[in-house]
């Protein structure tokens, strides 16, 4: 894979309506720059406001649960959808004005495993390479250095219904990369991988963001983002509810640690009584899982275990976790970021 | 980092979409003997089955006499029938009940009317249920539509020119039939089979670049669902240029699928398509129709279970209305009217006129109507698919 040109480095940490306001970087080093997204879809606001901006080389990750407007600001991103308001920049180029040129300049990896089946490999990357202008020996060596890079040079002349889902999504990962865009943006890229395929996507991404690549990166799984991305953008309702470094954002927990707790039972119950305890500063619940953010959790321990019982349930197990992103997201939200209502 | 690459131009990725669909649809093995294969057996089914490679045997009952061995004579000069004369109408009626004939004429007073002047009243007896009997009663008709000119011309001369009925019959049977319009007929193979097969070759391939058409749909609903069409969306191209692509894509095939047709009818049935610049301006509109109907299918339903369950029905039916099936002269005029409702019909009527030599003045009407529905169903099926791809 050709390495690009030196990143700039990583903006300072900013969070909306902070001191900065934005991202202190270098006009020039800057590849992504939205601001002021909005859409709206039946009079219903799916995105309100959303400044996004990433350097070259950094890796962004956006964060929220389903339908709190993630996709939707990705599809104003990257011209698959015309925001109502805003403007998007990439790599200079308006969005809006020029869209061949800022769109020439993504790479986008969609959450579904958008391959046509009944192609091999070789042959869907040739064809999404053409739609980006590749052609001749330049698009063959482009075909070699991606299959290399997504492991499947082995396998490039097989049809990619026969691969596994893994192999599919690594796949799916390569079409975005040909054309070696300036920004890659990844809709959750490891949705139903085997550990192995999704370890190799982890590494795929982080060689990328070293090697110059500005990354934009969606997740459901916490730990994905906090292993790749040096900023993270909270979204909920359609708002930028909080963006900056991990440490940031934990240091809004102050002493707050997360209490994760399975229950049989009624888990609302169970949260209702657990709000009530000193300490506790959000409960939340999915299915029979309750999890809560507790100031000093580990004192609190006995006294969340006795409501339980007093509730009427049973504990079935408790753990507690290190201050992390999931614990940010429910003091910010009120939610479980897997909580889909 | 390498400079970025230039965008594609519209000229580069149209061909690309086109290229790629093509290549799918050759990948898909049930598709490609869709496409490829069944048209022909069925061709050859229908031609078989609307003609019969023997001949049809009818019977005819009628009093001895002059004209009733004219009209014998003008039956078995058909090669699709032969003929077989019943002294009595019920004899006929229990032969053609028994099946032992396609059908049957009774003309029981057709010497007595003729000779005073009067119209002949000539019954057509035969199963509804049968197909070879509608196919054969078209074959019947054209012989007593020929009969009924001659006896026209005969009616004429004694009542307007004076002539005694003896020498007007006498001057209508020296005159040839051919003076004032000369049709040389050459025919190759056995003529029933012939004629079947040529109007079988033209109905299926209506019929079949429609129902490729719907099934093309079927890879816009698949590239909908699957996400490649928003993956293209997110590259350097407009969504213009992308549903230019696939509705070139989804043209390309039914184009393929009427070359196929055409050159294989021709090649493997030696069948006669007729006037060139006709057959092409027919096949090319209609396939754009079909076009615009894949585009409108693959836009408007979501997945391809879907798709595959409502498109070879649809065609299917909408063929059986447009005469794609049987030929339209064969129903009512009910029928007739809501078959003409069909781009189908219109279709087939500039094929057949391309048979008859015909140029593009005389299936102007034809070539209008066809080029209305393409325009109107590409219309909406683009507006509908831009909807779903953007929204």
């Amino acid at each position: 894979m050709t390495v690009p040109s030196a990143p700039a480095g990583p903006p300072e940490p900013s969070r909306p309506g902070g001191e900065d306001g934005r991202a202190s970087t270098s006009a020039t080093g800057i590849v992504l720059e939205a601001e002021g997204l909005r859409r709206t879809f039946d009079g219903l606001t799916a995105v309100d406001g959303v400044d996004v901006r990433i350097a070259s080389g950094e890796a962004y990750g956006l964060l929220g649960p389903n339908g709190a407007g993630k996709t939707t600001t990705i599809s104003m991103l990257c011209g698959l959808l015309e925001p109502d308001g805003g403007t998007v920049r990439v790599a200079g180029h308006d969005l809006a004005r020029e869209p061949a040129a800022a769109k020439s300049a993504i790479g986008y990896v969609p959450q579904e495993i958008a391959l046509y089946p009944d192609l091999t490999a070789r042959e869907n990357l040739a064809f999404f390479g053409r739609l980006y202008g590749l052609r001749g020996r330049a698009l063959a060596d482009r075909i070699d250095a991606v299959l290399e890079v997504v492991g499947l040079a082995h396998r490039a002349d097989d049809r990619v219904g026969t691969y596994s889902g893994g192999m599919k999504r690594r796949v799916n990962i390569g079409a975005g990369l040909l054309h070696e865009p300036r920004l890659v943006v990844l809709d959750e890229p490891t949705v139903g991988v085997d550990p192995q395929s999704r370890h190799a996507i982890l590494e795929s991404v982080a060689a990328l963001s070293a090697a110059g690549t500005a990354i934009l990166y969606t997740s459901h799984y916490m730990e994905e983002v906090e292993r790749l991305c040096e900023r993270v953008g909270i979204i909920d309702h359609g708002r930028m509810i909080a963006e900056g470094t991990r440490r940031d954002l934990l240091a809004e927990l102050g002493e707050a640690d997360r209490v994760d707790l399975v229950v049989e039972g009624e888990a609302e119950r169970v949260a209702e009584a657990c709000r009530e305890i000193t300490g506790v500063v959000d409960a939340a619940v999915a299915d029979r899982e309750v999890t809560l953010l507790v100031r000093h959790g580990r004192a609190r321990l006995a006294e969340v275990v006795a409501t339980i019982a007093s509730a009427g349930a049973t504990l079935t197990s408790v753990e507690l976790v290190e201050p992390d992103l999931e614990a940010v997201f429910l003091a910010l939200t009120g939610r479980a970021l897997r909580d889909d209502g | 980092m390498t400079p970025p690459v230039p965008a594609p131009s519209v000229l580069r990725t149209v061909p690309t979409i086109v290229l790629t669909a093509l290549r799918l649809v050759v990948r898909d093995r049930l598709g490609l003997f869709f496409i490829v294969v069944l048209p022909f057996v069925i061709i050859l089914l229908f031609g078989v089955g609307g003609a019969g490679v023997a001949t049809a045997s009818i019977g005819l009952a009628a009093d001895e006499g002059p004209e009733a061995t004219a009209l014998a004579e003008a039956l078995e000069a058909d090669a699709a029938l032969s003929v077989e004369r019943y002294a009595e109408a019920s004899a006929l009626r229990r032969a053609v009940r028994r099946g032992e004939l396609v059908g049957g004429l009774v003309a029981d007073d057709l010497e007595r009317d003729l000779a005073a002047g009067r119209s002949a009243e000539v019954r057509w007896l035969a199963d509804p249920g049968s197909t070879r009997a509608v196919a054969t009663e078209v074959a019947v008709r054209a012989v007593l539509g020929d009969l009924d000119a001659r006896l026209t011309a005969i009616a004429v001369a004694v009542e307007e020119l004076g002539l005694d009925r003896s020498e007007a019959v006498a001057a209508a049977d020296e005159t040839p039939a051919d003076r004032l319009l000369g049709v040389e007929e050459e025919t190759i193979g056995e003529a029933g089979l012939r004629w079947g097969v040529d109007e079988a070759a033209q109905q299926n391939a209506v019929l079949f670049i429609f129902i490729t058409g719907l099934t093309g749909g079927v890879a816009l609903i698949e590239s909908r669902r699957q996400g490649t069409a928003r993956r293209m969306l997110a590259g350097p191209v407009s969504s213009a240029t992308i549903l230019l692509g696939e509705g070139a894509a989804r043209f390309a095939l039914c184009a393929l699928q009427a070359a196929l047709i055409v050159a294989g009818a021709a090649l493997l049935f030696g069948v006669g398509w007729g006037t060139p610049a006709v057959v092409a301006a027919v096949v090319g509109l209609f396939s754009l129709v079909a076009t615009g109907a894949s585009m409108l299918f693959g836009a408007s339903l979501s997945n391809p279970e879907q798709a595959w369950a409502i498109a070879p029905p649809a065609g299917i039916a909408l063929g059986m209305l447009g005469g794609a099936l049987w030929p339209l002269e064969m129903v009512g005029s009910v029928m007739q009217a809501i078959g003409r409702l069909t781009p189908h019909a219109w279709a087939i009527d500039g094929l057949r006129a391309a048979r008859a030599g015909q140029g593009l003045g005389d299936v102007a009407d034809a070539l209008a109507v066809l080029a209305a529905w393409a325009v109107v169903l590409l219309v909406v099926a683009v507006w509908r698919l831009r909807r779903s791809l953007t929204a």
